[in-house]
């Protein structure tokens, strides 16, 4: 399993997201340093405004707030974090890679975003319920709403690769989108919690 | 990789597809495992549409639509059940990639249609025994 912060080829993540975006979105705003040949960038458009970069934050966001439905939910629900790990793993690596496209100006992550899937539950209990995590308190309906959250997540990422300017970039989020749609698939096929065999 | 390029690429890769669900489904017992056979019957109808539709997608882009070969290997010798729906989850996860390749490499029409098959493949794996996975189609990541 690599490690979270690179891909299984080795190269840091940061440096293939980099190379996608363009060097500019992760020096954040000062556009200090040399440009490297080849990464040619508008000319009137800040990072702010760099359509490709307003895209990555606003799937970041959907990615972390589903990360907080889903530890809120592994912590209301203990019974469901074996089921949920694989699903947390995976939005995991999603807000990571995204989270390298981000200037830091950007709304920063989630305080919820632990560094480790197996963090405590003292740890993700202090950090991670927000008021706007409400976890239903039966497990078949919690899996449920993940379930939908993942829904969503595969419509936003089609929608976003589909209007991401930068071809890599597409093709990123459509692999994303992608994994959320394996994820729904999954999650429904759980036999309800608690349901007698 | 130009948008032509990535259509006939593409469609090089239904051609391959077709082929080897061609071959499983030859060989895959209905009786044995009645899911796998629907499985791949339904695999091989599905590649053989997008094979026809990239065929048509390719001539609308310009370009003369790539033949298959005569042949392709199967990744498997499909003798077994195991065998059989290894191959089709290869297959699959061969697709994945090119998918992802073309969304890439496309605008538009072109690329919202291999965003749709990127996320049916995605699933499609499931079906054959194959891991979820946080980025399908792109190995590297």
């Amino acid at each position: 399993m690599p490690s979270p912060d690179s891909s299984p080829a080795g190269l840091p993540r940061r440096t293939v997201l980099g190379g996608l975006l363009g060097l500019a979105a992760l020096a954040g705003c000062t556009g200090t340093g040399p440009r490297p040949a080849g990464i040619r960038r508008p000319a009137a458009t800040s990072t702010a405004t760099d359509p490709d970069v307003v895209l990555a934050a606003t799937v970041l966001a959907a990615e972390q707030a589903a990360l907080e439905r889903i530890r809120a939910t592994m912590l209301r629900h203990p019974q469901l974090r074996r089921v949920l790990s694989g699903t947390e793993q995976v939005h995991d690596q999603h807000a990571r890679l995204l989270a390298h496209a981000v200037p830091t100006s950007a709304p920063s992550p989630s305080p919820s975003t632990s560094p480790s899937p197996s963090a405590s539950p003292s740890a993700s209990a202090s950090a991670s319920t927000g008021p706007t995590v409400r976890v239903p308190p039966d497990p078949a309906r919690a899996l449920a709403a993940i379930a939908a959250t993942e829904d969503e997540l595969t419509l936003l990422g089609r929608r976003s690769s589909f209007s991401a300017q930068s071809g890599a970039f597409a093709r990123i989020l459509a692999t994303m989108a992608a994994a959320s749609a394996q994820q729904a698939v999954l999650l429904r096929r759980q036999p309800a919690p608690g349901a007698r065999r | 990789m130009t948008p032509l390029e990535a259509l006939q690429t593409t469609l090089a890769g239904e051609h391959a597809a077709v082929y080897v669900y061609g071959v499983i489904g030859g060989r895959v017992s209905a009786s044995a495992d009645p899911a796998l056979a629907r499985l791949v019957a339904a695999a091989y109808v599905t590649h053989r549409g997008r094979r026809d539709q990239l065929t048509s997608m390719v001539r609308v882009a310009g370009g003369d639509p790539v033949a298959a070969d005569v042949s392709y290997q199967v990744p498997t010798p499909c003798r077994t059940t195991d065998e059989q729906r290894r191959a089709a989850l290869v297959t699959e996860q061969r697709c994945a990639q090119v998918y992802a390749a073309m969304v890439g490499a496309t605008s538009q029409a072109n690329r919202q249609w291999a965003i749709d098959a990127l996320a049916d493949t995605a699933v499609r794996e499931l079906g054959f025994g194959g891991p979820a996975e946080a980025f399908p189609g792109a190995p590297e990541l």
